[in-house]
């Protein structure tokens, strides 16, 4: 008997017997506190602010997956006055809600925020997704593109406080219904403009979806819940080239990236990930393997996630990814990864090693401590100011009946030795707060110089969370484009980070890059990278002030 | 005429058994075939039947015979271990975890951590580790599962100072010395890691955990030809692949990576198939 016992010692455990995959994985013990003062505390303040309307997504009883996903926000100044707006992407329900459509406030001076929605010509209802901003035509002003499950919208800035749904006449239409999810803008062809990535999550077709608990795909830990994504159809990938002359054309299939891959697409990020001057692509995928799109430079893309280390967990099994964050987390000039994941996992966090790919140092790092939370965006941002990006995480169950839907959010402390400490619960009520939350966005929306966050939270309005820093550090914002590397070197150290279009969960960070410079009161060298790999460098800029940065000026 | 098939019974299940213990499972699965047919509700041939079909690599056929048998006698201690034994192989650790939880003996302890750790409830699994330690003193496989326990749970010197227990008290336990070897992985002590997957692999060999394990290993600590040859020996696996593909790619050798990691994909798509409402 003892033999037939031993049949299956430590085989790997694979969920093929529902929707999402997930590990099973414990908490890790709380590794000694470094006994420093976490020194930043965040207060909701969207009530006072004037955010005060929910963000409709879906209904409490959810029979379908479309109703669990949320949707995404932005902090992005779209009417270029210094002070970062905020915009809402609103989903749905099914037989329609009252009050679900996107939103889009106007930030009156950092005091509060005014709906300005309707006047913008954006009120839109359906099942919002993502939204991704940038400014594609090169009018100097900041454009949007919302994706959907239904079709996608990229909406012109007008610049006068007005968008134009221009989708059609900018050849984005598309061929009838997608589920678009994750978007971003990048120069793929480095000609100086903004092409157009669009992530497909999977094909709903709710006709021929089962009914929640009717299938093996159907089930979470035995119970019955909705559908997927695994035993849904899967989706393609779509990459439009920017003609110059504000429409597109569909490069899907000659780049490569149309290409069927058998991923459930969502969160994604567009950067230089092998620093050879070209933009790559990385998408967390749910229930399967995520994606890496090299860029080869010559108009294609290859896919290379297994084997740079991007692909799967350290242990090579498929993660349930949800959203990516991109930042130079340990201060050796690459670029790293954070990628949120379901429920009983753990996050990743991906450390750049430069030609030889990803090495993925979570646990070593710290952040292993609530595999118990659905994740979904992430953030890396030094909301300290002393130089080390943080890490921001939304959380948010989406089976009530079996999880605790409502979650606090986690803050990790950059400790700047290769280690986060957790501070979830000693940054303030605003981030203790339990919400089910999906994407978020940080940006300093009151000019202070800190760095607050915007958290959409499911069917509420949004979390406004106000930074109030008192490490008395000294900080540099720097205005640049979208695709944009930003490196300064203050204080003898060296940071770097990419300016994004989106990224996290679905979401677009305040486009001014954000560097914290500790007691440094001067940043000897500005560095910015543009998309199109030209390059300007600046010196000796004084502290705790926002530079604009043009192309071609130094 | 009762009587007479009660006989026939007797012998088909007398002759399986017997073929069943010389290790001829093949012609032990013919008779027990026929004991069944003849009579369905035959505890004893059902049982047997279920045992040999394991033993012939069937496990699922095994399972069908194994519940029937747990059905008609549920008292039946060794019938209820080697069912959950079946469902866990098939990976259906819930159903495991119902016939074993809560555990009885040292095996159905080891049936039930095993399950229920796999059926994703660790904190069932380690608590049952717990109980079993302390009723099973000088048991080194309960030692070594609850080395694993804590091990996954991040309390690397507590599992430690219990796998060196389970291996003074077992000293051939393969999961000891594995276990072992990842605590020291986690703890970034590669070389010594090395060690004990070497020790395991020894143990287990073909075990892909382990030379998983083992390639990390070496590759942390400059072998990375070494995993790739020790890999390449290893049995077919989609992660056995995803890691070769990982090691060329750092050879430099971005073909062979690409090979692999599209083996590893393929092989894992059979489990991606789209489900027809």
């Amino acid at each position: 008997m003892r033999k037939a016992l031993l049949l299956v010692l430590v085989l790997p455990r694979l969920d093929f017997g529902q929707g999402m995959v997930s590990r099973g994985v414990p908490a890790l013990p709380k590794p000694k506190a470094s006994g420093r003062q976490f020194p930043a505390t965040f207060t909701d303040v969207a009530a006072v602010s004037g955010l005060r309307a929910a963000v409709v997504s879906g209904s409490a009883h959810r029979k379908y997956i479309i109703e669990a996903m949320g949707t995404g926000v932005a902090f992005a100044d779209f009417d270029d006055d210094g002070w970062t707006d905020v915009f809402l992407v609103g989903g749905t329900r099914f037989g329609g809600a009252a009050g679900s459509t996107n939103r889009l406030y106007r930030n009156e001076r950092g005091a509060r925020f005014v709906d300005v929605t309707a006047k913008a010509g954006l009120t839109r209802e359906g099942w919002g997704q993502s939204v991704a901003a940038a400014d594609y035509d090169g009018d100097g002003l900041v454009d949007l593109f919302v994706t959907y499950w239904g079709r996608n919208v990229l909406y012109r800035n007008n610049g006068n406080g007005t968008f134009t749904d221009v989708t059609a006449k900018a050849g984005l239409a598309g061929e009838g219904d997608r589920w678009g999810s994750g978007a971003s803008f990048l120069d793929y062809d480095r000609d100086g403009d903004l092409d157009l990535f669009v992530a497909n999550y999977l094909v709903l077709d709710l006709k021929r979806t089962p009914a929640p608990g009717s299938g093996e795909h159907c089930k979470w830990l035995g119970l019955p819940v909705f559908c997927g994504p695994r035993g849904l159809p899967f989706a393609s990938n779509l990459l439009y080239r920017n003609n110059g002359d504000g429409t597109f054309t569909d490069v899907s299939a000659a780049s490569g990236i149309g290409a069927p891959q058998k991923t459930y697409a969502l969160g994604v990020l567009a950067a230089d990930l092998d620093e050879d001057g070209w933009t790559d692509l990385y998408i967390a995928s749910d229930s399967t393997r995520s994606l890496y799109y090299r860029n080869n430079g010559d108009g294609t893309f290859a896919e290379r996630g297994a084997y740079t280390g991007l692909a799967y967990d350290d242990n090579g099994m498929e993660q349930a990814g949800m959203g990516v964050a991109i930042a130079d987390y340990d201060g050796d000039g690459r670029l790293d990864i954070a990628k949120t994941n379901f429920a009983d996992d753990y996050p990743n966090l991906y450390r750049g090693l430069g030609k030889t790919g990803y090495t993925d140092r979570a646990l070593y790092a710290g952040l292993g401590l609530y595999p118990q939370f659905v994740l979904w965006s992430a953030i890396f941002a030094d909301f300290d100011n002393d130089g080390w990006p943080d890490l921001f995480l939304s959380a948010g169950h989406i089976f009530e009946q079996v999880a605790r839907y409502r979650n606090p959010r986690l803050l990790y402390w950059n400790l700047g030795n290769g280690k986060f400490e957790d501070v979830s619960q000693r940054a303030g009520a605003g981030i203790a707060a339990e919400h089910s939350s999906r994407g978020a966005a940080a940006g300093d929306f009151d000019n202070d110089g800190d760095l607050d966050l915007l958290v959409m939270n499911m069917n509420e309005p949004p979390s406004l969370l106000r930074n109030d820093n008192r490490s008395g550090h000294h900080w540099f914002q720097v205005k640049s484009g979208v695709g944009a590397r930003v490196t300064v070197e203050a204080g003898g150290r060296r940071q770097t980070q990419v300016v994004l279009s989106q990224s996290g969960y679905y979401s677009v960070n305040d486009q001014r890059a954000h560097f914290g410079l500790g007691t440094a009161v001067v940043v000897d060298v500005l560095e910015v990278t543009w998309a199109d790999g030209r390059r300007d460098t600046w010196r000796d800029l004084k502290a705790d002030r926002v530079f604009t940065a043009l192309k071609g000026q130094r | 005429m009762k009587m007479a098939l009660l006989l026939v019974l007797q012998s088909l299940v007398e002759s399986g058994y017997q073929y069943f213990a010389r290790g001829e499972f093949g012609e032990a699965r013919k008779h027990l075939e026929r004991a069944v047919a003849a009579q369905p509700k035959s505890f004893e041939a059902r049982f047997l039947l279920g045992a040999a079909l394991v033993e012939l690599g069937d496990p699922a056929a095994a399972i069908v015979q194994l519940r029937q048998a747990h059905l008609l006698n549920p008292e039946h201690a060794d019938a209820r271990k080697l069912l959950a034994a079946q469902y866990m192989a098939a990976r259906r650790y819930g159903q495991a975890a119902a016939l074993v939880d809560p555990p009885s003996d040292e095996e159905t302890y080891l049936l039930a951590i095993e399950s229920r750790h796999r059926a994703g409830d660790g904190a069932r699994a380690f608590e049952l580790a717990q109980q079993a330690a302390g009723k099973f003193p000088k048991s080194g496989q309960i030692a070594a599962w609850l080395g694993f326990q804590l091990q996954f749970a991040g309390r690397y010197e507590e599992a430690k100072a219990r796998l060196r227990r389970a291996m003074e008290l077992e000293p051939e336990l393969p999961l000891a010395y594995q276990t072992m070897g990842d605590v020291l992985l986690k703890e970034e002590n590669f070389a010594e890691a090395a060690q004990w997957l070497q020790r395991a692999a020894e143990k287990m060999p073909g075990d892909v955990e382990t030379l998983l394990s083992l390639s990390r290993a070496l590759t942390e600590t400059g072998g990375v030809q070494r995993a790739i040859d020790l890999l390449r020996a290893a049995p077919r696996d989609a992660r056995v692949h995803l890691r070769l593909s990982r090691l060329y790619f750092l050879l430099g050798d971005e073909a062979r990576a690409r090979d692999e990691a599209a083996r590893s994909i393929e092989m894992r798509e059979k489990d991606l198939l789209v489900s027809r409402p």
